[in-house]
């Protein structure tokens, strides 16, 4: 697969790759709560299934009483009781 | 709740967005710099909150996505006004009480004294009554805080510092007494040298005055021990005396005894959880008091406290509750060793005989005795021997 060219100088210089080609930053705590940093908007919203647009492709959180706590135009919380997190790229 | 409350002042409307473009909707507001929060998911579109001024601006953004906007409910400061502005004689009751809580506090409706440990308390208040400084005086007519300090410090003795901090309605008087020095009589003026306390002179340095009790000797408390009054006797001339500034040390076996009684046994207290209060309502410096409860509890504690009606740039507005709760506790009798209850008496009465005690003295021999008064409580008795300086200035009077 081919890198780009933004990936290229965040390996040669070091530096993390969120900051440099825009990719989505998870964090996770324990099977309730999710942060997510650069996300591109909400595609599904129920309280089962909570699909994130991202650069890198769709993420796609499922679980249950899932709710989105926050969104802003840069990050999204969302709470509830976790079963997967899936990349569909 | 700092954001809650902000929310409030603002004023906030939490809808309902119903259609396939639900997601879209709340994608577009984030993206306009909407604010949206507490976003639920509900069958056919998502429950969200959006601020007063953000909601002006969703509806080109619900025509957009072809979305249906239900309004579910009005909240925050705006609404809330809007829903009272034709109960005239609510909003009359608010404002006279604003109203009174800001000319209340035009006045001093409480006079609180601190740091008044030895001086005269009468003579401060009397002091601060004349300035103004009292309940129901006026704030405006006081005098400058320097003044005050001034007033309060030449009219009472030993105030150090004293300054009047007006909080609100309350008058915070906050006094630093002097510390008084030990009195210690003028070299130059004639003294004589007394025993502090019982005991026997172990040994008598005489630096100036004349001998009275030697070593050996056996002396009471006030006894004197070195005379100031000295006699100069000369060949064919009639005796005559001079008095002096007496010195001397005088090393005496001393004998402290203390005794007290003391229980066999510890009481823990534990709260049930019952409580009963009473309540009283100080208004403008006036108490209203209710009647108090009736308190059938066996056991209680009893506590105090005051809680003041504070308002923002005013501060105390005069208005105070008074409250004294009664919590009914359960007394648990817990038995102690004698060896245990001996140990707590000893230190107990060894703190006592201790204020006793001139500097440096040095202890020789203790007993402790005791005898049982009844079953759950013994008589203790601490006996202590010392060594120790007894002697006294004690100046001359009139001569």
């Amino acid at each position: 697969m081919k890198k780009r060219f933004s990936e290229t100088i965040a390996d040669a210089w070091g530096v993390p790759k969120d900051v440099i080609m825009n990719i989505p930053r998870l964090t996770i705590s324990g099977d309730k709560e999710i942060y997510i940093e650069n996300h591109k908007g909400v595609l599904t919203y129920t309280d089962g299934e909570i699909r994130i647009s991202t650069a890198m492709g769709i993420v796609r959180i499922r679980g249950k009483n899932l709710v989105i706590q926050r969104i802003r135009l840069e990050d999204v919380l969302i709470s509830g009781v976790f079963a997967g997190v899936e990349y569909q790229i | 709740m700092f954001n809650k409350f902000f929310q409030f002042l603002r004023g906030y409307v939490i809808i309902r967005i119903y259609g396939r473009g639900a997601e879209r909707f709340l994608n577009i507001c984030v993206r306009r710099g909407i604010s949206v929060w507490n976003t639920l998911p509900r069958e056919n579109g998502i429950e969200m909150t959006v601020p007063v001024s953000g909601f002006l601006r969703i509806r080109s953004v619900a025509r957009k996505c072809r979305v249906r906007v239900e309004v579910l409910d009005k909240r925050g400061l705006i609404y809330t006004a809007r829903s009272y502005r034709k109960r005239y004689v609510f909003l009359a009751s608010v404002m006279a009480a604003i109203i009174l809580c800001a000319l209340s506090t035009r006045f001093i409706w409480l006079v609180e004294i601190n740091g008044v440990e030895n001086s005269d308390i009468n003579s401060i208040v009397e002091t601060l009554d004349s300035m103004g400084v009292k309940s129901g005086g006026r704030k405006s007519k006081l005098p400058d805080g320097m003044t005050m300090k001034r007033e309060i410090i030449t009219n009472t003795d030993n105030i150090a510092w004293a300054w009047v901090y007006i909080e609100g309605a309350k008058a915070r008087v906050e006094i630093y007494e002097q510390i008084i020095p030990p009195n210690v009589i003028d070299k130059s003026k004639p003294c004589d040298i007394v025993a502090a306390c019982d005991g026997v002179i172990k040994k008598l340095t005489v630096k100036n005055g004349e001998e009275v009790i030697g070593e050996g000797g056996a002396v009471s408390a006030g006894d004197v021990i070195v005379s100031g009054k000295v006699g100069v006797y000369s060949e064919e001339q009639p005796e005559e005396y001079i008095y002096v500034h007496s010195m001397a040390e005088a090393e005496a076996y001393t004998t402290h005894t203390k005794s007290g009684e003391y229980k066999l046994y510890y009481e823990s207290r534990t709260p049930t959880g019952r409580k009963k209060k009473h309540v009283s309502l100080e208004l403008f410096g006036k108490a209203f008091t209710l009647p108090p409860p009736t308190v059938n509890y066996d056991d209680f504690d009893e506590s105090e406290r005051r809680c003041e009606l504070n308002i923002p740039f005013f501060g105390y507005t005069g208005i105070a509750l008074d409250i004294t709760e009664y919590d009914e506790v359960t007394v648990n009798r817990e038995p102690l060793p004698v060896d245990t209850a001996l140990e707590f008496a000893q230190n107990d009465l060894e703190a006592k005989i201790s204020k006793e005690l001139t500097p440096m003295s040095r202890l020789t021999d203790e007993k402790l005795e005791y005898e049982k008064t009844d079953d759950e409580t013994i008589n203790v008795t601490l006996e202590m021997n010392f060594i120790q300086n007894i002697a006294t200035e004690q100046p001359l009077g009139g001569e």
